[in-house]
C-alpha cells in the first residue's frame, strides 16, 4: 500500500494504482477536472496515469465565484 | 451591442455567482441584473455533498457566457493549473486571471499576473487579468496579448468605490482600444455609474448585490447604472467649473435695475 492525498486528505492505495482505478473507487459527481502534483491530467488520460506514494491529487467542481 | 472576446452583447455588467442568501436568490439576481458574463470558480469536490453539482445545473440553466476564475491562486503555477482545468470543465478557454499577492488587501501580484498571462495567452486562453490600475503592467498585459483588462475599483469585497478614479482615467485614455472592465471594489450604483462615464466598457461585481439587503433588486439597480453611466459617457459630459452661470436666460429679467 502507499499514501496519496486526495483534495488535502490522506488515503491509502495499492501500489501500481492507476488513477482511473481510484476514480472508480472514489466516484466523483461530474463534471470534475483533475490535477496532479500541480499539473492538470486531462480526461483522456486517466486510465494511462499510475500513481505514485505522496501525489497529491485534486478534484475539483464547479463552483460559485466572483 | 458590443464585443467583446469575440462575442457581441447587451449587457455590459459582468456579474458573480457567490455569497447569494439562495441558490434561487443568485438564479433571481442574475437574471435582474440582465448580464451576459457570469463568473464561477473552481474548488475542490466534497465527496459527501454535491452541492458543486447542484449549482452547475442551476447556472446551466441559463443562456449565458460563464466566466471561470482563478479565485485563490497565489503562484503562477497555481493559476495556469486552475485555468487549464477550467477550460476542460467548463468548455471555455476564457479566464479571469487572478494571481494574489497580498493577503491583506488581495491585492493581485502584478509580476505574478504577467507572467501567468504569457503562458495562458501562449495555450490559447482568452485572458480577463483582475490587475491593479497600474498603467505600466496595464500595458505589459496588453503586449503579453490581452484584449480585456479588469483593474480593480478598490480591493475585493471593500465596496469603497472607485479609489482612484485618476489612474483608471488615464488607463481609459492611453489604452482606447482595449476592453476596459471596473472589476472589484463597486459598492453601489453610483460607482458604477461613474466607472462608465469614465468611458470603461463594463463592470464587473459580486458582492455588492449578493450582500444587499434585496440581491434582485439591486441586480436591477446596477444594471440601469451601467446602462446609464454608458450613456452619459458618450454623450459628451459639460466641464466643471468654478463660478455659477445661470441656466436661465438673464435678459429680461424682470426688476432688473442697472446699478
Amino acid at each position: 500500500m502507499m499514501k496519496i492525498i486526495v483534495n488535502g486528505e490522506e488515503s491509502s492505495v495499492e501500489q501500481n494504482t492507476l488513477l482511473q482505478n481510484l476514480l472508480d473507487q472514489r466516484q466523483p459527481t461530474a463534471p470534475f477536472a483533475i490535477a496532479i502534483n500541480d499539473q492538470f491530467i486531462t480526461r483522456d488520460r486517466y486510465a494511462d496515469i499510475t500513481l505514485h506514494e505522496s501525489d497529491q491529487i485534486e478534484i475539483v467542481s464547479p463552483m460559485s465565484g466572483g | 451591442m458590443w464585443k467583446i472576446a469575440g462575442k457581441e452583447l447587451n449587457s455590459r455588467f459582468l456579474i458573480g455567482s457567490a455569497l447569494y442568501p439562495s441558490p434561487q436568490i443568485m438564479l433571481d439576481a442574475i437574471k435582474a441584473s440582465g448580464s451576459e458574463i457570469v463568473t464561477v470558480s473552481l474548488r475542490r469536490q466534497n465527496p459527501n455533498e454535491k452541492s458543486g453539482a447542484d449549482f452547475w445545473k442551476l447556472l446551466s440553466s441559463l443562456d449565458i457566457n460563464i466566466l471561470p476564475n482563478t479565485a485563490g491562486c497565489h503562484t503562477v503555477r497555481e493559476a495556469v493549473t486552475t485555468a487549464q482545468m477550467a477550460r476542460e470543465l467548463f468548455n471555455t478557454n476564457w479566464i479571469k486571471l487572478e494571481v494574489i499577492g497580498d493577503e491583506y488587501n488581495l491585492q493581485p501580484d502584478p509580476f505574478g499576473l504577467l507572467e501567468a498571462t504569457r503562458e495562458l495567452v501562449s495555450q490559447g486562453f482568452e485572458v480577463f487579468p483582475y490587475c491593479t490600475d497600474d498603467l505600466v503592467l496595464c500595458e505589459k498585459l496588453v503586449e503579453a496579448g490581452c484584449r480585456i483588462l479588469m483593474p480593480w475599483g478598490a480591493p475585493i469585497g471593500t465596496g469603497r468605490g472607485l479609489i482612484n478614479p485618476y489612474a483608471l482615467k488615464t488607463l481609459r485614455h492611453r489604452l482606447p482600444d482595449i476592453n476596459l472592465i471596473v472589476d472589484a471594489g463597486i459598492g453601489a450604483p453610483s460607482h458604477a455609474v461613474q466607472a462608465m462615464e469614465l468611458g470603461f466598457n463594463g463592470v464587473l461585481l459580486n458582492t455588492a448585490v449578493a450582500n444587499a439587503c434585496n440581491p434582485v433588486e439591486m441586480a436591477r439597480a446596477f444594471k440601469y447604472a451601467i446602462e446609464a453611466g454608458h450613456i452619459a459617457g458618450k454623450a459628451g459630459m459639460i466641464h466643471e467649473r468654478d463660478l455659477a452661470k445661470p441656466s436661465t436666460p438673464t435678459i429680461g429679467t424682470p426688476f432688473w435695475h442697472q446699478e
